[in-house]
């Protein structure tokens, strides 16, 4: 697993001043997603934006929940509840890189 | 020789400051934290600090596992934050000189007392370092000193080494040759999750909150150093470890009890708070 690769491609997005990332991944995702070293696994989680997967692969909780959030484009208070319900039998895996 | 005069911790849950910060909102819980964050910003003048050390964390913003810093001091003339994404949730920004003698004067004294910190000449503060230099000292007319400590991406130093690590600060600050009179101020967390399957708008274990800042706030050092290990933050939720803040000021403090402590408990979260007069 590459999860720090993956943790990178998600951490651009939402914590960055500059927007060309969150711009090339919602228009040429696969282009983007080229930019890190993946496994399949790990660029079809992001590719269908599957929370839940990345959650569970042992992705920083922290940013993929502000990644998520800037995808939807929604204020994170009224995203939090939706974004959490994906989750809930998940349970904590550990997010150690 | 420096001095440090004050040191105060508080939370920075970003929900306090948006309810603080919102004038309708005049709830008695809401009244009365702002009444304390008043009293607080009067202590720290009483203090009379000319600088103030800013410890809290990053959250992967600035620092990421790419290069992750357990223990890093910002040195650049100029401090500002936070990032974008924080200004859209409400998040409140802040700037300030960087006393930059200081922070070299940090770096250097660490030599001399078991802490290889790093540091930054160019980094933006998040939410962890402007939310309590906006509600303790909204003035912005005090130079400032970063500190980022790693409490997001483990491996993560242990309570210990953060206690060591405050102890160290307070010797290399009273070492220091400038006369300056220092205050530390700090943001850290209570139990919290954030972004996982139990998170809540509020308090994710109470029990954790109460036990842990009573512990801290008595100065039971060894007690401190045994129980709050990096899986007993993780039962009490995912990013409960920044909690680890406020044990490096109880180094600072060099043990002693804190002058007040206490949780001011504002829908829906816990508020910690930590004074030490010195
Ligand atoms: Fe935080």
């Amino acid at each position: 697993m590459s999860l720090y690769q993956t943790n990178k491609a998600v951490k651009l997005l939402p914590h960055n001043n500059d927007t060309e990332p969150l711009r090339r991944f919602k228009e040429e995702p696969e282009e983007y997603l080229k930019g890190f070293d993946l496994t399949d696994e790990e660029r079809q989680g992001l590719m269908d934006r599957n929370y839940a997967k990345l959650y569970s692969m042992g992705v920083q909780p922290f940013i993929l929940q502000t990644f998520a959030c800037k995808l939807a484009n929604e204020p994170l208070i009224e995203f939090m509840p939706k974004y959490t319900a994906l989750l809930k039998d998940l349970g904590s895996p550990s997010y150690e890189t | 020789m420096a001095k440090l005069v004050e040191i105060i911790g508080i939370g920075h849950n970003p929900l306090m400051h948006l309810r603080l910060t919102n004038s309708g909102d005049q709830s008695p819980e809401v009244v009365k934290l702002r009444e304390r964050f008043g009293e607080l910003q009067q202590r720290l003048t009483d203090a009379r600090p000319d600088v103030l050390l800013c410890i809290g964390n990053d959250h992967l913003n600035t620092l990421f596992m790419d290069n992750m810093p357990a223990f890093l001091v910002g040195k650049s003339p100029h401090a500002e934050g936070p990032w974008d994404w924080e200004l859209d949730l409400g998040l409140p920004s802040y700037e300030a000189p960087v006393d930059v003698s200081l922070a070299k004067g940090i770096v250097s004294g660490g030599f001399n007392h078991s802490v290889d910190f790093a540091f930054s000449d160019e980094f933006k503060i998040d939410h962890a370092h402007t939310i309590p230099l906006k509600h303790l000292r909204p003035q912005m007319d005090l130079p400032i000193v970063p500190i980022f400590c790693n409490v997001m991406a483990p491996p993560i130093p242990t309570a210990r080494r953060f206690y060591q690590v405050g102890e160290a600060l307070r010797d290399i600050i009273e070492e220091l040759p400038a006369d300056s009179r220092v205050a530390a101020v700090c943001s850290g967390h209570l139990s919290v999750e954030i972004g996982g399957a139990r998170s809540t708008m509020g308090a994710c274990d109470p029990e954790f909150d109460y036990w842990s800042v009573d512990m801290v706030g008595r100065g039971d050092v060894e007690a401190v150093c045994r129980e709050l290990t990096f899986e007993r933050f993780w039962q009490s939720g995912n990013y409960t470890a920044g909690f680890l803040t406020f044990v490096m000021l109880l180094g600072l403090a060099r043990g002693i009890p804190a002058s007040l402590y206490d949780i001011m408990p504002m829908g829906p979260a816990n508020n910690p708070f930590f004074v030490w007069d010195l």
